[in-house]
């Protein structure tokens, strides 16, 4: 028995680790290939599939709220590569610029966290997320990635996008 | 060296070669400053083998104990890299909510404490120094494997995103562990220490791991410019027509068109 237990232990954890490696790696290929006018694609077929929403039922609905989650989630993962590559390339010296860039890592690290558990209910519990209220969250959370982005690049790059307006977003019903 | 086969040959020679590719590269594009461990960890190893090369022909026994000897050194320089890729992918400044700490603390418990577990009750007896290290190598792969799936699980809740670069490294490492840690898995419940068809998975791996390595390192980080004022603009406008859709959304929803 305690044969069997430890090379199962031992198996599992190294097939995790491999098949999460491996998989990463496919995803990275996806996030390295995209640009911005992909995001700004993935906006538009977001809003689109969203508008949809109520008139869907059912599977269609349940699919088209998995198609949104994922894409956000290989949006946010382009906008937080974005960031890091910003960050890493030239660390930030001044205050403004680190909050900001805190601020998109924050907000990139809840909605991230978000989806991923939306993308697990909506498989194993479809039920408990049947009011497409996480979906709306979602797409909320994804817009204010975005804006907390732009927001970065005004503080970076003042002289270039110091004159840009950046609207805001509550997450919540106050729209 | 008539222990060997041609098939010993293959990933040992190749190894090596991939590896002086990688300190080249290393070299070349000036990486040394942003990966000193990783750097070690692969000149150690091409010193390593070829000296254990020497060894080996004039002596089996010498090369077993050569390997065995040389073994700790090269798991903790592993440990280094993990780490080094780590503090690298957080950046300078890194801020990890208490929360996540809580559960990477408990979590890294937990694994050090199934490594522990699996050497006080190993599957063969570990009163020989042949047991002591299957058990031993057993439980430091799966602490290796672990700390990398770890690494892996948390990089969302700690806002990481792998460059291409470290990437690189750690999906190399992750290969060479995974493999490594089936196999000793096997080792340590058979109590074969070598010979063995299944041992030579583990050089292929390591083979594997510095092709990948030399591969990653070799193509530049890829760089994206910054986003055109038009592209802004475009945005800009977008949340603005993304307001007015949502709050109907959010009304037609709570007025109960939801199912």
């Amino acid at each position: 028995m305690g044969l069997s237990i430890s090379i199962f232990i031992c198996t599992a954890v190294a097939v995790a680790t491999i098949g999460a490696l491996i998989l990463e790696t496919f995803q990275r290929h996806r996030t390295e290939h995209r640009t911005v006018e992909d995001s700004l694609n993935t906006m538009r077929r977001i809003t689109e599939a969203l508008s949809e929403l109520p008139n869907l039922q059912g599977k269609e609905r349940a699919a088209k709220r998995r198609a949104i989650a994922r894409e956000i989630l290989l949006d946010t993962g382009f906008v937080l590569s974005m960031v890091m590559q910003c960050w890493l390339d030239e660390p930030p010296k001044d205050q403004e610029v680190r909050e900001r860039t805190w601020d998109v890592v924050d907000e990139i690290r809840q909605l991230n966290w978000e989806v991923r558990k939306s993308l697990f209910l909506f498989r194993f519990r479809p039920r408990l997320v049947a009011d497409c209220q996480r979906t709306l969250h979602a797409v909320l959370g994804h817009y204010r990635v975005w804006i907390a982005y732009v927001r970065l690049l005004k503080a970076k790059y003042p002289e270039r996008y110091g004159e840009l307006s950046v609207p805001d977003l509550p997450l919540d019903q106050s729209l | 060296m008539s222990q060997f086969q041609l098939i010993d040959y293959i990933p040992w020679i190749g190894s090596v070669v991939a590896e002086v590719l990688v300190v080249a590269i290393m070299l070349k594009r000036d990486l040394i400053r942003s990966f000193p461990v990783f750097f070690v960890s692969i000149a150690y190893d091409v010193l390593r083998q070829v000296t254990l090369a020497a060894v080996a022909y004039r002596s089996a026994l010498g090369y077993a104990y050569g390997f065995w000897i040389t073994q700790p050194i090269e798991y903790v320089i592993a440990f280094g890299v993990m780490l080094e890729v780590f503090r690298y992918s957080l950046g300078a400044d890194p801020k990890i909510p208490t929360r996540t700490l809580r559960v990477m603390a408990v979590v890294a418990v937990l694994l050090v404490a199934l490594a522990a577990f699996l050497i006080l009750h190993p599957d063969i007896s570990i009163s020989n120094l042949r047991g002591l290290i299957l058990a031993l190598d057993r439980s430091i792969g799966l602490l290796r494997c672990g700390v990398l799936l770890f690494m892996w699980a948390f990089a969302p809740k700690l806002g990481i995103s792998w460059r291409h670069h470290v990437w690189g490294i750690v999906f190399g490492l992750g290969i060479y562990s995974g493999v490594g840690l089936i196999v000793t898995a096997i080792h340590a419940t058979t109590g074969n220490l070598c010979g063995d068809w299944l041992a030579r998975l583990t050089p292929f791996s390591y083979f594997a791991a510095t092709i990948i390595w030399a591969a990653y390192l070799w193509r530049p980080e890829p760089q994206r410019g910054p986003l055109t004022l038009e592209q802004i603009s475009f945005f800009s406008n977008s949340i603005a027509s993304y307001r007015k859709i949502l709050a109907e959304l959010w009304r037609s929803f709570r007025d109960g068109t939801e199912h």
